[in-house]
């Protein structure tokens, strides 16, 4: 803006500028030539310039006073959005101490959207590692994404879709899947079995995870 | 395209200029900007005529804030609460443009007030200005309405009480009263319908009609011109003249940088506060308006009994008429205020009155029980300002009670209901056929497809569904017609959603219905 104002009113902002004097001088309601204007306009272009550029260096200095905090504000969900999922209570740990085979639980699991939470529900496996760790399975089939069950009688999970199995420890006994069942990040925490749901990729042999 | 226009092309043949050329050709820029900045200022720049464009300032300054906060704002009761602690405690800046709204809002009546007692001691509204004056007083009743409607906004203990209070006092009008309130209210009560409406009013109805009336203010103001310093002609201005630009472009300038310097300083360093969510059940709480609400809130405490109407209608309308007939009350060209005596003392008198009640006002509230109470509430807020953010959400109530619907009862939808865990469909489409990030919604399928249509689909999937890792389903048709039952009735109730399914982690939740309530 401050541009073209100076194309404009060369003559004017020259005079009023330098004051009451040159408010005797000149009429400025007129866009008459003016002789004395004209001869100090050469004069005076830096000093408009200058004029320009302090209104200019202003307006900067409000734009950034509440530019700035807009822009964190405006790109807070996109900065943030990507924050570790929270820990989800499985139960008591003792409770897991003498599994003879893997168990069902339904968590909670927690997801934040914004400002709320959603609580939705998810069954997973505790189970035992070879060594003898507590390990907590995603019971989503690794294939296409059924939801395997564990059958007690054949001890070992079942998929109902295309009759993938796997052993109590999740490792991939036969069928379509590709890997074993998806070890979910597990860990006890004052005695609490904690876990970290996760989707994974279907149909590949490694654990990818998916976002 | 360059030979065409090159005669007319500026000599230096810079880009910039040589842009700038070819834009005002086609919009006449340079041309609505030297309207804009030559404004002929009779007597000359001064300081006292930067509130008009300080008002401008500010509220444009309220636009972007209020456009910032719509972005995370939800104007329902149950959630409009959560989304402002959002905004002030979660949210990068979220405080800071907050508080510059809120403080924005205060400025914008602070600088109101000195525009009005400029023009007014100036004898500015004279001389064929009466619309001028007259859209000025519109545009201060409006911003009143913004200041109304959106103390409402932030559902806190304060905003649901002082509209109560607010929303009731129009109930006082004869004849119409109670259809004011319930207009107002959309109900008897103050709830989620009132909060659509001022949300309505504040952010959609209002600010269109100050845009038209800024507009309108604009325009007229420069077809009768600035009326210039107190003994000048207001209809034929004699002085000689200045442009608006620069210096009195520098004066609104360097006014606007206080204003922004003043807000900024006071948002960032005392952000407002919220409070507790509104709780409609606390009969202790002691509402208060804004601050520039004080002198009315008091003057109506005088008024009880029958003479009410007199004070709630009869002086406060006559005193809005006769401001906004100002131009017509105080008609002759004398300028001079010490040659105007009658409205000199008139607003005079006003004035001091509202700040005698607004001071008045506080006064009253140090004494007492309403002070330990008025104490407590700023304590509680305070408190409430500071503690972690608590996320919505939903009651789980809602859906953890095992529904004793006909729908669950019904054999043929329990029959569904197992083949659908059976097959794992729900391992791709989610419990209920909510979906999950492998298998989209089943939530109204039956709804989209014909029954055969969907039954052929579950034979056989097409292309896109088996790209997506969906089997063939291969069931009798007894056991088709079982699923399709179950698959009728998702999304329509949480049929089978037991309470055992809750995990104790889950419990808490269940136990409070108002989100946030503490
Ligand atoms: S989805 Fe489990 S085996 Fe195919």
């Amino acid at each position: 803006m401050s541009t073209s104002a100076d194309n404009i009113s060369a003559k004017h902002l020259a005079e009023s500028i330098s004051g009451a004097q040159s408010f005797t001088d000149c009429d400025f309601s007129q866009n008459s030539d003016c002789g004395a204007c004209l001869k100090q306009e050469a004069a005076q272009v830096s000093r408009r310039a200058f004029f320009a550029s302090m209104l200019g260096a202003c307006a900067g200095a409000i734009a950034s006073v509440i530019g700035l905090p807009i822009l964190r504000y405006v790109l807070y969900p996109v900065q943030n959005a990507a924050k570790g999922q929270k820990w989800t209570l499985i139960g008591d740990a003792q409770e897991f101490e003498n599994i003879a085979a893997p168990v069902t639980k339904t968590i909670a699991l927690v997801q934040r959207d914004g400002w709320r939470e959603v609580v939705s529900e998810q069954a997973v496996f505790v189970t035992r590692s070879d060594a003898g760790q507590l390990r907590v399975l995603s019971p989503i089939c690794p294939h296409l994404g059924c939801s395997v069950s564990w059958h007690d009688k054949q001890n070992k999970f079942i998929c109902p879709c295309h009759g993938g199995q796997f052993s109590a420890d999740g490792s991939r006994i036969s069928g379509p899947p590709p890997r074993g069942l998806d070890v979910l990040d597990a860990e006890v925490k004052d005695g609490k079995l904690q876990v970290q749901f996760q989707y994974f990729k279907p149909n590949v042999p490694d654990r990818q995870l998916l976002s | 395209m360059s030979n065409i226009i090159s005669k007319e092309t500026p000599s230096d043949g810079r880009l910039a200029s040589r842009v700038l050329h070819w834009f005002d050709q086609r919009t006449g820029i340079k041309k609505l900007t030297a309207t804009a900045l030559d404004e002929p200022i009779p007597g000359g720049a001064r300081w006292a005529y930067v509130f008009g464009s300080g008002l401008l300032f500010i509220f444009l300054l309220q636009v972007i804030t209020g456009v910032c906060l719509a972005l995370y704002y939800t104007p329902t009761a149950e959630t409009a609460h959560t989304s402002v602690a959002y905004i002030t405690k979660q949210v990068a800046g979220g405080a800071f443009l907050r508080s510059l709204h809120s403080y924005g809002s205060s400025a914008m009546i602070i600088v109101l007030a000195l525009h009005f007692l400029q023009t007014f001691l100036y004898g500015a509204f004279k001389g064929r200005r009466e619309l001028l004056w007259m859209s000025g007083a519109l545009l201060s009743f409006l911003v009143l309405g913004m200041g109304f409607t959106g103390y409402l906004l932030p559902w806190d203990q304060k905003a649901y009480f002082a509209t109560a209070v607010g929303t009731n006092v129009a109930g006082q009008v004869p004849f119409i009263g109670s259809f004011l309130t319930r207009m107002l209210r959309g109900g008897d009560t103050i709830g989620t319908l009132t909060l659509s409406r001022f949300y309505v009013g504040h952010v959609f109805l209002i600010p269109g009609f100050i845009f038209l009336f800024v507009g309108a203010h604009i325009l007229l103001f420069r077809k009768a011109g600035p009326a210039g310093p107190i003994h000048e002609d207001p209809v034929a201005p004699k002085l000689p003249t200045e442009p608006f630009y620069p210096r009195q472009v520098f004066f609104d300038m360097g006014f606007a940088l206080l204003i922004i310097a003043a807000l900024a300083g006071l948002a960032y360093l005392r952000p407002v506060t919220l409070g507790p969510i509104a709780n409609p059940a606390d009969s202790h709480f002691l509402p208060r308006p804004e601050w520039y609400y004080l002198p009315m809130f008091q003057w109506l405490k005088y008024w009880e009994g029958p003479g009410v109407i007199i004070g709630i209608l009869v002086i406060p309308g006559l005193l809005a008429a006769c401001l906004f007939l100002m131009p017509f009350l105080d008609r002759r060209l004398e300028r001079r205020i010490w040659r105007r005596p009658i409205p000199a003392l008139a607003v005079t008198i006003v004035v001091f009155g509202m700040v005698y009640l607004g001071v008045k006002s506080q006064l009253d509230d140090t004494e007492g029980s309403a002070a330990q109470q008025l104490a407590q509430q700023r304590e509680d807020e305070k408190a409430f300002s500071v503690a972690p953010f608590e996320p919505y959400t939903k009651p789980v109530a809602a859906t953890s009670v095992p529904t004793p619907s006909a729908k669950a009862a019904d054999p043929l939808v329990a029959k569904g209901k197992d083949i659908f865990s059976d097959r794992g469909c729900n391992a791709c489409h989610g419990d209920n056929g909510v979906g999950t990030p492998l298998a989209p919604s089943l939530t109204g399928i039956t709804r989209k497809y014909p029954q055969d249509r969907l039954v052929a689909l579950l034979h056989s999937p097409n292309a896109r569904m088996k790209a997506g890792g969906m089997p063939a389903v291969d069931a009798t048709p007894d056991e088709m017609n079982a699923l399709l039952a179950y698959l009728k009735t998702l999304g329509a109730a949480p049929a089978n959603s037991a309470a055992s399914l809750h995990s104790p982690a889950d419990a808490p939740k269940g136990t409070t219905t108002l989100p946030n309530g503490d």
